[in-house]
């Protein structure tokens, strides 16, 4: 066993706090409050690299391992980078962009992923249904193959990116047996007569993240954007579940570092009772608290990453931990953080409380606790 | 990066758990989970289970691997044999004269002697300082101790303990025969004793040690906390153990058949409750392995990721054993059961070695020096 990162991993790590503490953590607060999609900063991780970092050099990305892209991740949340748009960047980078890398066609890569890795489109990854949200096999978008194209009918919701997406991945029923048969996944673009995207949802949290339903009313799209085998989209919406307990959930562990460190700030700075706060044992242990959670919560997300590096088939009963610990055991000490700052806690300028908001995602997105529970339960 | 077991480590524990097996010690007298204890020892030894982390060979990976395959399916005397191996003999292979080396450590690593220590506590806890800390004073031939140590561990059932004592030099630890002129031993606590941890205290009437100071005389206080840090390794190491066996016990439970009724496992409240016990479980795991990774490694972040794994991996044990109890029903309420066993463990082990409030804090201050 070993947990080292290798130099050039640290030495990455570095780079990703200084780029994301200069250009991205100082616009996080104005886009929350404003519940604006922050396309500037979208862009930059573009330009930096960090959409596509594991793509192949040749896609415009830069081939990096798997780990060394949950780091980036975790850096980002260390950093202070909002939560929305590190959630914006999740779905697109590993729902959307990394499904066309892992089952596209060779054209359909060289046409997508260059422009995904860049930021100059974004992505998004439509599998959620009004009526099939945690019971995904009951997803009842149709894709009738007519011709030359298939006919997609029907909606899906609670789609990150939908309202600014140019490139769509989308889970439709192709064939007649109901459950988890007869799925396949599409690519649809932006602009596809019949292909509408909602209004953006306000939400308590990652409010920058934007987030609707995608409406699709005989809406043809060629049949060369079919993203592998028909029937086998739910397979590919399986694989994504290794970047959803990883890469989607380091950037919960960093964001709460960067708490941390927030509160220890808080804790040397504000004076009661004649000294600072952090003198008290009861400020200690909630400084303590959220230490050990994201000591905790580190090594799940990795261990995954690692396996994942080593092409391993996913192991789905730790997956399905590392995300029911990240999410409920997260509530705690994003909790403390904000009781720790008092008052100051609950007002927006102090990032505390927007980290409350945004972290009480992580128990319900990508799947919620309680299917973490069914599918551990199911595999013990 | 590598989050598997080495195939020597995974051998040994596979090893270590095929002795399993006459390990049940609950109900002993001190006599009889001596000589458990001391049926024990031999085997181990030859597994080189007693040698690991004496020195820094084995420290880290391989000894928490060996440890938890111990803590796992021997539970009972699992406590006994770390004290005299991990706590007295790491005391005596780093910080011992060599008198005291070449005497005691071959007995101790072959499994022929069982050692006992108490671990005086820390200055900054003056709560925690006995009426009567033994004192060691200067004799023409030696030293004479006087004093009264509570807390001794293995006290009941040591053929050697190692004292501490304070001289003008500074803290030093001295090797007294159970047998020795002027040591009482009181009864062991109970229901402790009953459970296989054996703690007694010890009076020392004008004791005179064979020898003089086996190790030490320490004048700060740096190798008693490394003696601490020892200390909370096994305790997070044996809250590896409660934990799987309070899920493997709950689990085999709720999937046991019922004849025409569903399994345990089949109700979602049954089936949930497992699903959290395992991630506590597998959690905990994790970081337990990397802090002793850590402190093998990176020693000077060692002791903040030790005291997270030491307050998480204990804590966490008493929610799996609670849980477990929860599923086992009155069953696991009844003597014998490892979930009422584990649960009654786990919290003492959050109050031994650095109990979790003050481990919290020393997280706490360690936080706010460095920022």
């Amino acid at each position: 066993m070993d947990f080292a990162f290798t130099p050039e991993q640290k030495m990455f790590k570095e780079q990703v706090l200084r780029f994301a503490r200069k250009e991205l953590a100082p616009r996080a607060r104005e886009f929350d409050l404003r519940g604006e999609f922050d396309v500037e900063g979208f862009r930059r991780l573009g330009a930096f690299g960090i959409l596509g970092l594991h793509f192949p050099e040749a896609l415009g990305g830069s081939g990096a391992d798997v780990v060394t892209t949950v780091l980036a991740g975790e850096t980002l949340g260390e950093a202070g980078v909002d939560g929305g748009l590190m959630l914006a960047y999740g779905a697109h980078s590993f729902l959307c962009a990394d499904t066309i890398l892992a089952h596209g066609t060779a054209a359909q890569r060289e046409k997508y992923l260059p422009r995904l890795a860049s930021g100059e489109w974004i992505g998004c990854m439509g599998l959620t249904e009004p009526g099939a949200g945690s019971d995904v096999a009951a997803l009842a978008t149709r894709a009738e193959r007519r011709g030359a194209h298939y006919v997609i009918n029907g909606s899906k919701m609670f789609i990150t990116n939908g309202p600014v997406a140019d490139v769509a991945v989308i889970y439709a029923r192709t064939g007649p047996d109901p459950g988890h048969a007869g799925i396949s996944a599409f690519i649809v673009e932006k602009g596809t007569p019949g292909f509408t995207a909602g209004k953006n949802l306000i939400k308590m949290g990652v409010r920058s993240s934007h987030t609707s339903e995608l409406i699709f009313e005989d809406c043809a799209v060629p049949a060369e954007n079919l993203l592998g085998q028909e029937g086998a989209g739910f397979l590919m919406a399986l694989q994504t579940v290794e970047w959803d307990r990883s890469a989607l959930l380091a950037p919960f562990v960093g964001g709460m570092s960067h708490v941390l460190q927030r509160c220890i700030a808080y804790a040397r700075e504000r004076r009661q009772f004649g000294r600072p706060i952090g003198e008290f044992p009861a400020i200690k242990h909630k400084l303590a608290d959220i230490k050990i959670f994201i000591e905790a919560a580190r090594a799940l997300c990795y261990r995954i990453a690692w396996c994942k590096d080593q092409g391993r088939p996913l192991n789905h009963l730790e997956a399905a931990v590392a995300k029911l610990f990240v999410g409920d055991w997260s509530l705690g000490p994003a909790n403390d953080a904000l009781v720790l700052h008092g008052g100051y806690g609950y007002c927006h300028e102090y990032d505390v409380e927007r980290t409350f908001r945004d972290g009480r995602l992580a128990p319900i997105g990508g799947g919620t606790s309680d299917i973490q529970k069914k599918i551990i339960a199911r595999l013990i | 990066m590598d989050f598997d077991l080495g195939r020597e480590e995974i051998v040994l524990q596979g090893k270590i758990k095929a002795l399993a097996g006459g390990a049940d010690t609950e109900g002993l007298t001190p006599p009889a989970l001596k000589a458990r204890v001391k049926a024990w020892l031999p085997e181990l030894a030859s597994l080189g289970y007693l040698a690991l982390g004496l020195d820094s060979r084995g420290s880290g990976i391989p000894l928490l691997a060996a440890q938890e395959a111990l803590a796992t399916c021997a539970p009972g005397i699992f406590l006994a044999v770390e004290t005299s191996t991990r706590l007295l003999g790491r005391l005596l292979a780093r910080y011992g004269n060599e008198e005291a080396r070449r005497e005691f450590l071959p007995p101790l690593l072959e499994g022929r002697l069982l050692g006992g220590v108490v671990l005086p506590p820390r200055p900054r806890t003056p709560n925690d300082m006995p009426a009567r800390p033994p004192e060691a004073e200067p004799l023409a031939h030696g030293v004479r101790l006087t004093g009264r140590w509570p807390l001794v561990i293995n006290g009941p059932i040591a053929d050697w303990l190692g004292l501490p004592a304070r001289s003008p030099a500074g803290v030093a630890f001295y090797l007294v025969p159970d047998s020795a002129p002027g040591l009482i031993a009181e009864p062991a606590y109970a229901p402790l004793s009953r459970r296989g941890l054996m703690l007694c205290d010890i009076d020392l009437n004008g004791v005179e040690p064979p020898r003089g100071a086996a190790a030490g005389p320490f004048p700060d206080e740096d190798p008693l906390e490394e003696l601490r840090a020892w200390e909370d390794d096994i305790l997070i190491a044996g809250s590896l153990g409660i934990m799987q066996r309070c899920f493997d016990t709950a689990r085999e439970q709720a999937k046991a058949p019922r004849g025409k009724r569903k399994p345990l496992i089949a109700h979602q409240e049954h089936g949930f409750k497992l699903a959290e016990m395992l991630t506590l479980l597998q959690t905990a795991r994790l970081l337990a392995y990397r802090a002793a990774w850590t402190a093998a490694s990176e020693p000077a972040e060692g002791g903040v990721l030790r005291h997270c794994a030491k307050v998480f991996c204990t804590e966490s044990a008493e929610q799996v054993a609670s849980g477990a109890l929860q599923i086992l029903g009155i069953e696991g309420y009844r003597e014998g059961n490892p979930a009422q066993a584990g649960y009654w463990e786990a919290k003492v082990y959050q109050v031994a070695g650095t109990a979790t409030e003050a481990a919290r804090s020393q997280i706490g201050d360690a936080m706010l020096a460095k920022g």
